[in-house]
């Protein structure tokens, strides 16, 4: 099969094609080496490529199957990690020179457990320095640029994930998601992302943002792929302390039930009043193809949503600022200037800012929690703009009126990250410009299977998931010249 | 929040700041903690009066019989 077609397989089509003996590991691995050779001197999507190990692993996964063992359902699969995730003797740099030459002694437990179902690790994606920002636009290791537009930004924190799936580099990654920074790439590169319930995700061996919220997710093209991802990343884990023991659900086994008699809520006070008209659009226009799929759309009421945003920045600034506390005295001149300012932001914030900030949250949650009496999963905008351009600090959703970026990228991702509710953005249309919109699906605490539920739903209802980005190719130096970590 | 208040908060957190640091972070803030204070002073209201921060620690119900 030739490498272009390869690259068009989901996830899940890969996976069933090397099981069965159709495609080899080998294949796939090097039409994705051969794809970053080609885009990523545009993208900047990876910070580092291990070409040589993945070539290792993928010959010793031909050869597995080759004997009649398949290691787990992602078995040959090429896959990215951002590179806050630890591999162990692997420099895991977080898209920081403060950690540019640090190697974790041990493998985060979701690299562990992606090795564990087979998979192929092709490297690590770039991303906003140590998460902290949402436009991927790192002082460091470069900015990472839109495959739909590389004048464009991808959104944050792991905007190289995000490129790096929609641009056909990988069949899948991981991201990591505190206040949008799954949800919010996956939606300006038009793929899939999930931001599962907080505790659902082993996070032991991530660097982290800010403990209280932090989340790993998957990355994908399709809603299947994502389900299959988080099948395998899901479960408790003792070496994280915020891990919950629920039982995980079996997320591929509602995929085609569709949609027919489920109750979706909507918020149209808070989620629709402040959009570019593109976004308004494509997510209304969402709302109808699941009122046509029997699906049975109703507004809501959620008490105290307003006020989520000064929340989000004081919980986002606070523990940040505390992990990066003696780094931010003894070499402040290491951090790029956005994260610098940040980070000293947070430190001069009061206790009471933060603890008021945290008693917000439990009483933002448990309205949410009242409102799932009455409907089964809200639906809305991951963002209210699509991509803006690379290095741009403001945004403009009404014409003439810049807002802050960060403020204003976080207003609807960090909803459920406040209240550590699932939440699912899937791709839902385009602008006119033929920039991607995405959606977000927030459900019940540890009810993943019924965004997955919907989401699939929706993409067998439409085709925005299988459009490819006509991305320029420009050489760039073949992957044997990665630097040697 | 002016460029005073942000040195005197920096001194107290014992944070070496720059002057070229402070006016960047006056602006910053002079958006911030005055919605910062709005949400305290909602959350300051009597009927949450009850509701405890995330930060507590959650027991999950256990079985005796386990």
């Amino acid at each position: 099969m030739p490498d272009d077609k390869l690259l068009e397989l989901s996830l899940s089509e890969a996976a069933r094609c090397v099981t069965d003996g159709e495609i080899s590991p080998v294949e796939l691995t090097d039409a994705c080496l051969a794809r970053i050779d080609a885009v990523d001197g545009t993208l900047c999507a990876y910070i580092d490529v291990y070409a040589d190990a993945a070539r290792q692993v993928a010959q010793a996964a031909e050869t597995m199957i080759r004997a009649g063992h398949r290691l787990g359902p992602l078995h040959g699969i090429p896959l990215a990690l951002k590179d806050n995730i630890g591999l162990a003797g692997l420099v895991t740099t977080a898209g920081s020179k403060v950690l540019a030459d640090w190697r974790p002694t041990e493998d985060a437990t979701v690299a562990q457990r992606l090795k564990g179902a087979g998979a192929i690790i092709l490297g690590k994606t770039n991303m906003h320095e140590f998460a902290w920002g949402g436009t991927s636009a790192n002082p460091h290791y470069g900015s990472v640029r839109n495959p739909w537009n590389p004048e464009r930004f991808p959104a944050g924190s792991s905007g190289g994930s995000g490129a790096a799936v929609a641009a056909r580099t990988c069949f899948g990654a991981l991201g990591t998601d505190t206040g949008g920074s799954i949800r919010l790439p996956s939606a300006v590169n038009g793929i899939v992302g999930i931001r599962p319930t907080i505790g659902r995700v082993s996070n032991a061996g991530v660097v982290p943002l800010a403990w209280s919220m932090d989340t790993v997710g998957p990355m994908t093209r399709t809603v299947e792929d994502c389900a299959l991802m988080l099948s395998v990343l899901a479960g408790y884990d003792r070496r994280d302390a915020g891990s919950a023991d629920v039982v995980v659900q079996d997320y591929l086994a509602d995929l085609r039930r569709g949609v027919d008699g489920l109750r979706i809520g909507v918020i149209p006070d808070y989620f629709f009043s402040h959009l570019q008209a593109p976004v308004y659009a494509a997510v209304t226009a969402a709302l109808d193809t699941f009122t046509k799929l029997g699906a049975r759309v109703m507004d809501v009421d959620v008490e105290g949503i307003h006020g989520n945003i000064s929340a989000q920045l004081t919980i986002e600034s606070c523990e940040p600022s505390t992990y990066h506390q003696r780094w931010l005295r003894e070499r402040p001149q290491d951090y790029g200037d956005d994260v610098r300012l940040l980070l000293e932001a947070g430190e001069l914030h009061l206790a009471t800012h933060y603890l008021q900030a945290q008693r917000y949250r439990s009483r933002l949650r448990a309205s949410f929690l009242d409102a799932f009496r009455t409907v089964d999963v809200f639906v809305c905008p991951t963002l209210p703009f699509t991509a803006t351009k690379v290095g741009e600090t403001l945004v403009e959703i009404v014409e003439g009126a810049p807002e802050d970026m960060l403020a204003a990228i976080m207003q609807f991702t960090g909803v459920p990250s406040l209240t550590g509710l699932p939440s699912l953005a899937v791709q839902c249309g385009f602008d006119g410009e033929g920039l991607p919109i995405g959606m977000q699906l927030i459900g019940r605490p540890f009810d993943e299977a019924t965004l997955f539920r919907v989401g699939a739903a929706f993409q067998s209802a439409t085709d925005f998931h299988v459009r490819a980005p006509d991305l320029p190719c420009t050489l760039a130096p073949p992957s044997t010249t990665w630097p040697s970590r | 929040m002016d460029e005073d208040d942000v040195r005197a908060l920096a001194r107290a957190a014992a944070l070496p700041l720059d002057d070229d640091r402070i006016a960047a972070l006056a602006a910053l803030l002079g958006g911030w903690l005055p919605a910062a204070n709005e949400l305290s002073r909602a959350m300051s209201a009597r009927e949450h009066r009850d509701v405890l921060p995330v930060t507590v620690f959650g027991q999950p119900p256990t079985d005796p019989t386990e």
